[in-house]
């Protein structure tokens, strides 16, 4: 009776906190269902024309339709849509330098050309 | 163009434009918190739009849905000539082979709308200003170079521009629309109806009209491109891929020639009836991925390496159609089992015109010539 009586204390305490717990956690798994869920698959994943142009993708594996859904990229991925939605972080210092001539000028370089002497001809 | 103009945004025009308000962080990523170069470039994807559904598509799902399936992203042609050619891409090897080599043409949505290609050195077109068309030399051009551009702008030493731009300055969107640029990728680019077709602005080209050689025997029987190509078009041969002992992919080709072949029309079909048609040599060879395995291609003869081609050198008048002896009797014109390589000759033999094919040389009749030509395009 004593162990009840603490636990309902202990829950009316912490109410506040509690129903936030499970707000945050109602909202993971609906943005996880959203975006990295099953019904992601559909999004990332060409399955659409899959099923209507099989010459490209019905035959590939799962690399190749990766690869033809998200071309290879020379960097990281881009955010997820999620990020899109949310209040991004402030970019004033991408802006500063990237409108900036005097320090582009300073700072950029030309990403290095990896040529192998193998190559040769056109194309 | 310098590194810094490649990385210059202007901030003026692109700040104010409704493409700015996302901030950079949302589509790029990065590390915004710090001033200091290689820091803040942590988790960059400089190619944001590589997945378009999670950038572009925030406010524009219906050409991120296009961009999903878009021929230009996803580029079928390659596969669908590949599988023909007996590649099996549930093997490894084969993929990574082709992915290796064969994909770094994809275009996603910045490729067109704000940077320039790669194959030009990459950069920003404007600032990073989001362009609605493309720039027609620099985007499309820019991929499409040896190929279209250079015939269409008459760059090949004694061959005239297309009249289409000779004359009416038409940019590629005139007759490739929007609707054609985010197509859904599927076959190839030949598939179906002729898109733009020559008579959907030259419904006057039939039969029985004021051109006599407009008769239905020739119009049956020849893409328009056979009689009003202007000249030659780039042909390039062989294609071999590897990586080299420092890691680095590369491609080997046998050069390029610039080339006019009428062969038999490979894609006969009701909406691309003729019997003859231009053909041009793709950089497509049998050990084209030899260096990974041996067979990888094992039905390579099923397809021509000779294809069937749409030269952009478009004139009313050309050598071809002089007068009837320009073509009839000139066998050189014709793609002949001699001007194939023996290696590729089985691949080729539905597009080899055979003796029996060639258009004969016409008899000649006393007193009468050839009809006259008229002056200019």
């Amino acid at each position: 009776m004593h162990t009840t009586h603490t636990n309902l204390y202990w829950i009316k305490r912490n109410r506040g906190w509690l129903l936030l717990f499970i707000a945050l956690l109602a909202a993971s798994v609906g943005l996880w269902l959203l975006f990295d869920g099953p019904a992601a698959a559909d999004v990332t994943l060409p399955r659409v024309e899959a099923a209507s142009s099989e010459v490209a993708l019905a035959a590939a594996p799962a690399a190749l339709s990766a690869n033809a859904s998200a071309p290879a990229v020379e960097s990281a991925p881009a955010p997820e849509s999620s990020e899109l939605a949310a209040v991004a972080p402030s970019s004033d210092n991408c802006i500063a330098c990237h409108t900036n001539l005097e320090v582009l000028q300073t700072l950029a370089e030309e990403p290095e050309q990896v040529h192998s002497t193998e190559a040769s001809g056109e194309g | 163009m310098e590194a810094w103009e490649k990385v210059y945004i202007d901030g003026e025009a692109f700040l104010q434009d409704v493409h700015a308000t996302p901030g950079c962080i949302a589509c790029h990523g990065g590390t915004p918190e710090t001033v200091v170069k290689g820091e803040a470039h942590v988790g960059l994807a400089a190619k944001a739009s590589a997945n378009p559904q999670r950038t572009c598509g925030s406010c524009h799902p219906e050409y991120a849905e296009l961009a999903r399936t878009s021929a230009h992203r996803l580029l079928p042609g390659y596969l669908e000539v590949l599988k023909e050619r007996g590649a099996d891409f549930t093997n490894p090897t084969l993929v990574t082979a082709y992915n290796n080599h064969c994909t770094s043409c994809h275009a996603s949505c910045g490729d067109c709308h704000i940077s320039r290609p790669s194959a030009l050195g990459g950069g920003l077109l404007a600032g990073h200003q989001v362009k609605k068309v493309a720039s027609v030399w620099l985007t499309c051009g820019g991929c499409h170079s040896a190929r279209v551009a250079d015939d269409y702008r008459g760059n090949h030493e004694g061959i005239p521009a297309d009249v289409h731009w000779q004359k009416a300055g038409m940019a590629c969107t005139k007759c490739h629309t929007a609707d054609d640029y985010h197509a859904r990728g599927h076959g190839t680019r030949y598939d179906g109806d002729p898109e733009p077709g020559c008579q959907d602005c030259h419904p006057e080209v039939q039969p029985g009209t004021e051109i006599a050689q407009h008769d239905s025997l020739h119009l049956g029987m020849l893409s328009c491109q056979v009689c009003h190509s202007a000249g030659a078009v780039k042909s390039c041969f062989g294609c071999h891929t590897g990586v080299d002992d420092q890691g680095i992919k590369y491609f080997r080709t046998e050069g390029t020639e610039m080339t006019f072949k009428i062969g038999l029309n490979p894609l006969q079909s009701p909406e691309r009836p003729w019997a003859y048609a231009p053909v041009r040599h793709a950089p497509a060879a049998p050990g084209l991925y030899d260096f990974y395995a041996e067979g990888l291609l094992p039905e390579f003869d099923a397809v021509p390496t000779w294809k069937y081609a749409t030269p952009h050198n478009i004139q009313r008048n050309t050598p071809q159609n002089a007068s009837c002896t320009s073509c009839h009797g000139q066998d050189a014109l014709f793609l002949r089992a001699e001007d194939v390589d023996p290696a590729t000759r089985e691949a080729n033999r539905s597009v080899i015109v055979p003796p029996d094919r060639l258009p004969a040389p016409l008899p000649v009749i006393p007193g009468v010539t050839a009809p006259a030509t008229e002056e200019g395009g």
